[in-house]
C-alpha cells in the first residue's frame, strides 16, 4: 500500500518505538504572511527544513508546500489514522455570515468546523499570526465576516473555542502573535512544544509564550497605531516597519523588482 | 451522464476551487469559485484607510503594491487617473 503521507518531510528520526512528531497546516482567513515567513522570503528558510529534517517532524500538509489535496489527510487527522501533533492555524476564523461561517469554507462546509474538529484531536494547537491568535486585521471594524481568533475575539477571552478550551496535552492555544510573526519565533514555538511538558505558566495573559517579542517599535514611535486605526485593541504585535524595511520582502528587492519596469 | 467535479486547489495565492459539470467527457459548464472573504473592500472604507492595512491583504503580492506605494508618495498619480487619462496619443 502506498504510503498515505506525503513525502514532503523527513522519516529518518522515526522509530518503531516512537512516532515521530507531526505537523498540519491550516490556512484561514489570512494574508498568508506567517505562510511566507516560514518559507524563507525574508531568508530564514533554514528554520523550516531544520525543524524537519533535525527534529524529525512530519509535515502533513502545507497550504504552499504539499502537493496533495487537504481533504484525504484531514479525514485520517479526524479518525484517528495518523496522529497529529502541532496543528498550525494561520488566519482568522470567519464565523459569519450570520453565524454560518460561510465566508471560509473548505469542501463546501465553513472552514471554522474543520478547525474546530482538528483542535480536538490535536496535542498543541498554535495560532500563528495576529489574526489567528486574536481576529487581526479582518476582524477590524466594521468586522465583515465576523472574525474571530482561535481562543480570543474582540481583545477578550473567547473566540472560535472558548476561554476554558485547553488541548490534549492541556495546553491553551498558543497564540504567537505577530504580523506577520517571525521564522525564527514560530519554529522556537514549535520546538519548545516539541521538547515535551510546555509549562502553560509560561504563556502570558494573552496565551503568548515569553518569547513572542512583543512590538518592534522604534524610539520614535513606541506603537505603531495600526490597532488603533483598525479599532481594535494593540497587544503588541503590529508592526510599522512591516512591511517596508522588514523582513517578509526585502526593500532592496523591492527597489530591484521596481527598477525592471514593474512600475514603467 | 452528467458529472460534477470540484477540484480544490492548493495555492499560488489563491482559496479557490474550480467546478466543472462534465457530461460524456466534455466540460459542459465550469466555475471558478473564491472560496475565502475577509471583507477587507469593506475594512478600508473605514477609519482603516492606510498603507499599514492595504499592505496585508496579501503577503504573497505585496510587493508591486509597496513598489507603488513608495513611489506614488513621490509622484501623486493613482492608477485610476493613469487609465481614465491616457496621454494624448497613447492608443
Amino acid at each position: 500500500m502506498q504510503n498515505p503521507i506525503p513525502t514532503l518531510c523527513s522519516q529518518h528520526n522515526a522509530t518503531a518505538s516512537r512516532m515521530p512528531p507531526t505537523l498540519l497546516w491550516v490556512s484561514c482567513g489570512s494574508c498568508s504572511g506567517e505562510s511566507m515567513a516560514l518559507l524563507g522570503v525574508d531568508g530564514q528558510a533554514t528554520d523550516l527544513l531544520d525543524l524537519l529534517e533535525h527534529d524529525g517532524v512530519r509535515l502533513l500538509w502545507h497550504p504552499s508546500l504539499s502537493l496533495d489535496p487537504l481533504a484525504p489527510i484531514v479525514r485520517q487527522v479526524l479518525d484517528e489514522v495518523l496522529p497529529l501533533t502541532l496543528l498550525c492555524v494561520e488566519g482568522s476564523i470567519a464565523m459569519g455570515p450570520d453565524g454560518s461561517g460561510l465566508f471560509d469554507t473548505f469542501d463546501g462546509k465553513p472552514k471554522r468546523d474543520l478547525v474546530y474538529e482538528l483542535c480536538a484531536v490535536a496535542d498543541y494547537v498554535l495560532a500563528l499570526g495576529t489574526c489567528a491568535s486574536y481576529g487581526g486585521i479582518p476582524a477590524a471594524a466594521p468586522n465583515p465576516t465576523a472574525a474571530v481568533g482561535l481562543q480570543y475575539e474582540d481583545g477578550q477571552p473567547g473566540g472560535l473555542l472558548g476561554a476554558g478550551w485547553r488541548s490534549r496535552r492541556g495546553l491553551p492555544v498558543v497564540n504567537v502573535a505577530g504580523c506577520a510573526a517571525d521564522s525564527d519565533t514560530m519554529v522556537s514555538a514549535m520546538r519548545w512544544l516539541l521538547a515535551g511538558d510546555p509549562d502553560p505558566a509560561q504563556l502570558d495573559h494573552f496565551g503568548r509564550p515569553s518569547f513572542v517579542r512583543p512590538c518592534l517599535s522604534a524610539a520614535d514611535r513606541p506603537k505603531c497605531g495600526t490597532a488603533h486605526w483598525v479599532g481594535h485593541s494593540c497587544y503588541g504585535c503590529i508592526s510599522q516597519k512591516f512591511p517596508l524595511s522588514r523582513e517578509l520582502l526585502k526593500w532592496t528587492e523591492a527597489k530591484k523588482c521596481a527598477s525592471q519596469s514593474l512600475l514603467t | 451522464m452528467r458529472e460534477p467535479i470540484t477540484i480544490d486547489l492548493n495555492r499560488v495565492e489563491g482559496d479557490v476551487e474550480f467546478r466543472l459539470d462534465v457530461e460524456d467527457h466534455i466540460v459542459r459548464d465550469s466555475w471558478c469559485v473564491g472560496t475565502m472573504y475577509r471583507g477587507y473592500e469593506q475594512i478600508l472604507l473605514g477609519p482603516a484607510e492606510d498603507a499599514d492595512i492595504r499592505n496585508r491583504i496579501s503577503a504573497v503580492c505585496s510587493l508591486p503594491r509597496i513598489s507603488f506605494e513608495s513611489t506614488s508618495r513621490f509622484a501623486p498619480v493613482s492608477i485610476a487617473k493613469v487609465r481614465l487619462h491616457p496621454p494624448a496619443g497613447a492608443r
